[in-house]
């Protein structure tokens, strides 16, 4: 009866340490943002992530009705950064590196400037009709600023 | 009412006066606390950007552009050394330390430039030096070639016309030629020698027409161009058109690409028809290139390549591969065989280093082109050593 006892408590136990994992890993922290007047939208999460990937990466650089894209990522040494690369570029820091180096060799493209402030991010984003960065679902976000995908 | 209880009344009436005052004064002063917090917090946000950006400019001048948007510029610095084991001698040399310089420059939204300038100092293909197979040796030659060099006006994702010096835009390797980004220091035969026209010209001169055509998770992109034939004077006289067409996903685990060219080969004096077939898959850590030609040629006899490349990525610093690459460059220079083993690490994102082992074989081929005279078959064993620090 006691080690039945003892079963249940590690069990759940064990229930609990996975949730509590999970809510960490794969909670909602941070928040795709884009121009309120970008009219972009998408049916699904998935597609949306696949094209934010797109503009990322600089494969594609134009949104639907022709303006001009202007990503701006997180900075580098930030939780921010290191969640888009799995969770949306899906890819590590190295693969990236190489796609850059590749960019910059065929074509002279660059990454995205890093922005470390969240707050200029937002302001970024709002003043330019193209421009999409990636915030953390903490910050204030004001009228002229719209939240196109959480991750 | 009586004057103790008016003594009692006016006390608690005070204190709830006061403690509503402090209440409310506790309230501004929680308000001012975290407005100050929060002005604290952007202060120091504002003095590690100006720190970040003191830490890399200092006192020292700004380069701009003339006039544009925006100017990057980069480089890598590309050194090899080359041992050969040949039929009738064996010869080593540091063969190839070349410098590119990378410029690109954004002129407006729709406008980009870009130019790749190379300081080259370089042996020529060891089997050719002496104009014998068996005797492999090395010799030096400095040139200074304008390898790319054009403008893109980009309409829009779709539609997009360069015009300049381009890559001729064929297959996997030939379009990501920058050693940088090569897994081994030799290109497959087909591409070789640099900026030559085994099969089609590595580069060329003239316009393209490029864009993509993004379907859900796949992409269609298309590239044609119209340029000048490759040699001297009088290949100029002679256009050259091509393009290829291709399919793959957007998160890039696959690539399938159809090319075709019509083109003047000043070597042979061929008018030759180019199709081929190129591939690459990638799966977890493997990956896979494989490209497929063949020519129709005027003159020469046709000519056929065709490599493939497995290559294991064992982690973000090693990479394994092998190449099986097979080319029949006509009726003169015949047919020639290169199974290549190699390993590349890479220390940081801007350093490759590399090591090769290649075992080559050339069966068939003439003196010349009167096909009178064989040539005698030939192996060869080759390592090479090399690393790209690229910026």
């Amino acid at each position: 009866m006691k080690s039945i006892v003892n079963y249940k408590i590690r069990f759940t136990v064990a229930l609990l340490i996975i949730f509590s994992f999970s809510t960490s890993v794969f909670s909602n922290e941070y928040v795709v943002i884009i121009n309120a007047d970008n009219g972009y939208s998408s049916d699904t999460d998935e597609q949306v992530k696949v094209e934010v990937r797109q503009f990322f990466l600089k494969e594609k650089t134009n949104w639907p009705g022709g303006i001009k894209a202007k990503p701006f990522g997180p900075s580098s040494d930030t939780p921010a950064y290191t969640a888009f690369l799995s969770q949306v570029l899906n890819m590590d820091s190295a693969k990236l590196a190489q796609h850059w180096l590749r960019q910059k060799q065929m074509t002279g493209k660059t990454p995205p400037r890093e922005i470390k402030s969240e707050r200029l991010l937002v302001k970024m984003v709002a003043k330019d009709k193209g421009a999409v960065a990636i915030v953390s679902t903490k910050s204030e976000l004001p009228e002229t600023v719209k939240a196109l995908l959480t991750f | 009412m009586k004057k103790h209880q008016i003594k009692t009344i006016i006390p608690t009436l005070l204190l709830f006066f006061c403690s509503t005052l402090f209440a409310d004064s506790n309230k501004e002063v929680d308000a001012l606390k975290k407005e100050l917090e929060s002005l604290i917090e952007r202060i120091d946000e504002l003095e590690d950007s100006v720190g970040d950006v003191t830490e890399k400019t200092g006192n020292r001048a700004i380069v701009q552009a003339y006039d544009g948007i925006k100017l990057d510029i980069g480089g890598f610095l590309h050194t090899a050394y080359t041992y050969v084991d040949g039929e009738d001698n064996s010869e080593g040399s540091f063969n190839r330390q070349n410098f590119e310089l990378l410029l690109g420059a954004e002129l407006t939204e729709s406008w980009t430039a870009f130019v790749a300038a190379g300081y080259l100092r370089e042996s020529d293909d060891p089997f050719v030096v002496s104009g014998d197979r068996r005797d492999p040796q090395f010799n030096t030659n400095n040139r200074n070639p304008l390898i790319i060099g054009w403008v893109n006006y980009a309409y829009n994702d779709q539609v997009n016309i360069r015009a300049g010096r381009i890559i001729t835009p064929h297959g996997i390797i030939n379009i990501e030629h920058f050693p940088a980004t090569l897994l081994e220091p030799e290109q497959p035969q087909f591409l070789r020698p640099f900026g030559g026209n085994t099969l089609f010209p590595n580069f060329s001169t003239g316009v393209q027409f490029h864009g993509k055509k993004f379907t859900g998770k796949n992409i269609l992109s298309y590239t044609s161009y119209a340029t000048n034939a490759t040699g001297s004077d009088d290949a100029n006289d002679e256009l050259i058109v091509g393009g290829r067409v291709a399919l793959g996903n957007s998160a890039g685990n696959w690539d399938i690409g159809l090319n075709y060219s019509d083109s003047y080969r000043q070597s042979t004096d061929s008018d030759n028809e180019l199709v081929g077939i190129d591939l690459r898959l990638r799966y977890q850590s493997f990956e896979m290139k494989a490209e497929y030609y063949t020519t129709d040629e005027d003159s020469g006899g046709d000519r056929e390549a065709y490599y493939i490349q497995p290559i294991w990525h064992a982690s973000n610093k090693w990479s394994l591969f092998y190449r099986y690459d097979f080319l029949d460059a006509g009726d003169v220079l015949g047919e020639s065989t290169e199974n290549v083993f190699g390993v590349n690490y890479l220390p940081n994102k801007n350093v490759r280093l590399r090591l090769t082992y290649t075992l080559k074989e050339f069966d068939e081929g003439f003196t010349d082109s009167t096909l009178t005279t064989s040539l005698l078959d030939a192996d060869a064993d080759i390592i090479q050593v090399s690393g790209t620090f690229s910026f």
